[in-house]
């Protein structure tokens, strides 16, 4: 016993073992924060990978909402959605509450150990689509541009900036020009073995321009838009507004006053307005805005910020983005797909009363009107006796106190002029509910306005198959008009003109900084045979803004 | 037998002891060396690695509060003001407007703290020893960068003996701002 006490073998052993376990404590102290820190990190990324799956969930629940817009029960919705819930390393489940027009998504998300749960509501809008519920509706534009030149535009603006249609004959996709060649004889066309200096196919032989629909009338084939292409350029005083600002009072006077809502804590009258542009920049240069910054007060009180912009191709001029007050901001991208397009004037057309078709909706409109050959020139001073059938009469007196139903259809040219002497000044006013169409151009050159409330009492629209120019006269003074317009070509407008009501037509040259004003009673009050007044009702579920939270 | 133990020559001598001793402190002092600087490793890294915490609750708390920003805000009303050293988030939860604020405050200037100040209650310190806290805003998204330093000086670390750590993450305001 006492021989284990004297020997001093092994005491080696037990320093080493003394050292060794105080070596241990520190390395299982210094693992043990390792392995605290490598827990910590894979728990973060497991709740960010939850979340972001959870996320993934809304989206899905977003998409199947909208593709399947008629579908109202939630429990239907809910199978719909969480029919195909993996995503990632984790799957998702989507709870649908709320009725229509809001519901409620919560979406949870489960990685291997993380969870993570977002919820935002939606509304269901019936979206209707209206060409006519925009102040300015264009078509194909033409040379690069949609609008060019300067306007104050009240009201929503809507640009396709699509090419012009064309029938695609070899199939690669894009409009070709005829192949070029030398006319070796002279005879006007290409014999086989004159050379050809353009042979788009490369097969040896002249072919011709692929046809297309010439819709702005310029004579060349147009494409779509690009993103170096400016669909709306607009330098100067110029922009888009959202509310009825500088109106005169011989418009404001006829027109039915406009909605209003409250924004940011106060009620304020708006024109909704929001700005769409399929293909093309929107370029914004010198003191050219689209809204304003938000401000409260004034008498009426205005929404100075647009509701919304949707441009696919962005934004360019000195300004950019720098002058847009949207509350949506400015990345959203046009958001209505193939949904809109320009209505043409050429295209076949069925009567949907009466079944009867049609070969062009020019077609359509002659054989539903009053026809009058030659031009119709329409002066105070001048009386236009009265003509009449079943689908429209026309009369006027010598003051300018034009009454008007139905659908007048002129061979010629429509002639608004000013009177003459005492009544260079005076308008025309209307009476009743019609529209006046033009197969060739319409010119404007005086005031033309109507006898009531613009619209809902009294209402004209002027259909041209080519241009209508509006105070394009040498000696046409700043005037004041009320009406839909519909040009197939163009509609030009130099003076400082107050117009409103809605105007569409595939291309616009504008100057002078005219004033036009978007009626929203338009959409339902159409003059009779307007193109494109057909409503589609597009249902479409939002998000409510403010409302997307992490639970 | 008691008494032969105690009469026993056979035993340590001076010198025995002597060298016993030296050896132990030699040793001793090599374990120790060695031990202090373990444990100075293992306390910094103990440090480091409640910095790095310190930064990811930091930014988690941020982040998470940015992507909620604006929610339940009544329209045009803001949803999130950024500076380039501090934000505010506004949302609604229940019948009034929240504002959330973040900055860092350097009363203690021994601890830096973030502060989270709801309304106009007292703020609160919402993580340590953060010296420095950044944000961009490009619409919106949102940059953050947080920058924590070590709660204790480290006289033997270089510089001012503070370790840091520099985190960049963005965040996206789901709401319209």
């Amino acid at each position: 016993m006492f021989r284990i006490l004297k020997s001093e073998n092994g005491s080696a052993l037990l320093l080493a073992l003394l050292v060794m376990v105080m070596l241990t404590f520190i390395y299982i102290g210094s693992i043990t924060t390792t392995v605290t820190d490598m827990d910590i990190s894979e728990n973060q990324k497991e709740k960010t990978s939850a979340f972001y799956i959870a996320e993934g969930g809304l989206e899905w629940g977003m998409r199947a909402l909208k593709d399947n817009a008629d579908m109202v029960n939630n429990d239907s919705l809910m199978a719909v959605i969480n029919g195909n819930s993996e995503l990632g390393n984790g799957n998702f489940q989507v709870n649908v509450s709320g009725s229509i027009p809001y519901k409620t998504l919560t979406s949870g998300g489960e990685s291997q150990e993380g969870k993570g749960t977002v919820q935002v509501m939606v509304k269901r809008r019936r979206n209707p689509l209206n060409i006519w519920d925009n102040i300015i509706f264009a078509g194909s534009g033409q040379a690069g541009n949609a609008i060019s030149g300067n306007v104050s535009l009240h009201g929503s603006v809507h640009i396709l900036g699509e090419g012009e249609p064309f029938t695609d004959g070899n199939g690669d996709g894009v409009w070709d020009d005829a192949d070029q060649y030398v006319d070796g004889n002279g005879n006007g066309v290409w014999d086989p073995g004159e050379l050809l200096t353009v042979d788009g196919d490369g097969d040896g032989v002249w072919d011709p321009a692929e046809p297309y629909q010439d819709s702005n009338g310029n004579g060349v084939y147009d494409g779509a838009l690009t993103v170096w292409d400016l669909a709306f350029d607009v330098i100067g005083e110029a922009g888009m507004y959202n509310n009825y600002e500088g109106i005169n009072a011989t418009l404001a006077s006829r027109l039915p006053s406009i909605d209003t809502t409250t924004f940011n804590g106060e009620v304020v009258s708006t024109l909704d307005s929001e700005l769409r542009v399929k293909h093309g920049k929107v370029a914004l240069s010198g003191t050219a805005h689209i809204g304003f910054p938000d401000e409260s007060g004034g008498s009426p009180s205005i929404k100075e910020t647009v509701d919304g912009c949707y441009v696919t191709d962005g934004w360019g001029g000195n300004q950019g983005t720098a002058s847009v007050y949207s509350d949506n901001g400015t990345t959203e991208e046009y958001d209505l797909g193939d949904e809109m397009s320009f209505p043409t004037l050429d295209l076949p057309y069925t009567d949907p009363n009466t079944g009867t078709e049609y070969s062009t909706y020019q077609d359509y409109l002659s054989n539903n009107a009053l026809v009058i050959s030659g031009n119709l020139l329409l002066k105070p001073g001048v009386s236009v006796a009265e003509q009449s059938n079943i689908h429209g009469s026309i009369s006027m007196d010598a003051s300018g106190n034009l009454d008007i139903d139905g659908i007048v259809y002129v061979n010629g040219n429509i002639l608004i002029e000013a009177g003459t002497g005492t009544k260079i000044h005076t308008p025309i006013i209307y009476d009743g509910k019609g529209t006046l169409v033009s197969q060739g151009k319409t010119d404007i050159s005086t005031h033309v306005l109507s006898k009531g409330q613009f619209c809902t009492d009294d209402v004209i629209g002027f259909i041209s198959a080519t241009d209508i120019n509006i105070g394009c006269g040498s000696g046409d003074a700043q005037l004041n008009i009320t009406g839909a317009f519909y040009a197939q070509h163009k509609i030009t407008n130099e003076k400082q003109n107050q117009l409103a009501g809605a105007m569409v037509s595939n291309y616009f040259q504008i100057d002078n900084v005219p004033d036009l004003f978007h009626t929203p009673a338009i959409v339902e009050n159409l003059p009779p045979g307007m193109p494109g007044g057909v409503t589609i009702n597009i249902y479409t579920y939002r998000v409510v803004p403010g409302t997307w939270r992490e639970l | 037998m008691k008494n032969r133990i105690l009469k026993e020559q056979k035993g340590i001598s001076l010198v025995e002891v002597l060298i016993a001793a030296v050896l132990t402190l030699v040793i001793g002092a090599a374990a120790l060396g060695f031990y202090i600087t373990q444990h100075n490793s293992w306390l910094a890294q103990e440090d480091v690695s409640d910095m790095q915490q310190n930064i990811r609750v930091a930014l988690d708390e941020i982040s998470k509060n940015i992507r909620k920003a604006g929610y339940g805000v009544p329209a045009g009303h803001p949803s999130i003001l950024v500076y380039s050293d501090s934000l505010v988030i506004f949302f609604q939860d229940s019948t009034q407007v929240d504002t959330v604020k973040y900055y860092v405050s350097w009363a203690d200037t021994l601890h830096p703290r973030l502060l989270r100040r709801v309304n106009s209650d007292y703020a609160w310190a919402y993580a340590e020893d953060i010296e420095l806290i950044q944000f961009t805003q490009a619409d919106k998204l949102i940059t953050i960068t947080i920058q924590a330093r070590e709660s204790r000086r480290d006289p033997e670390y270089t510089g001012d003996g503070y370790r840091r750590r520099t985190i960049t993450s963005k965040a996206l305001v789901r709401n319209r701002i």
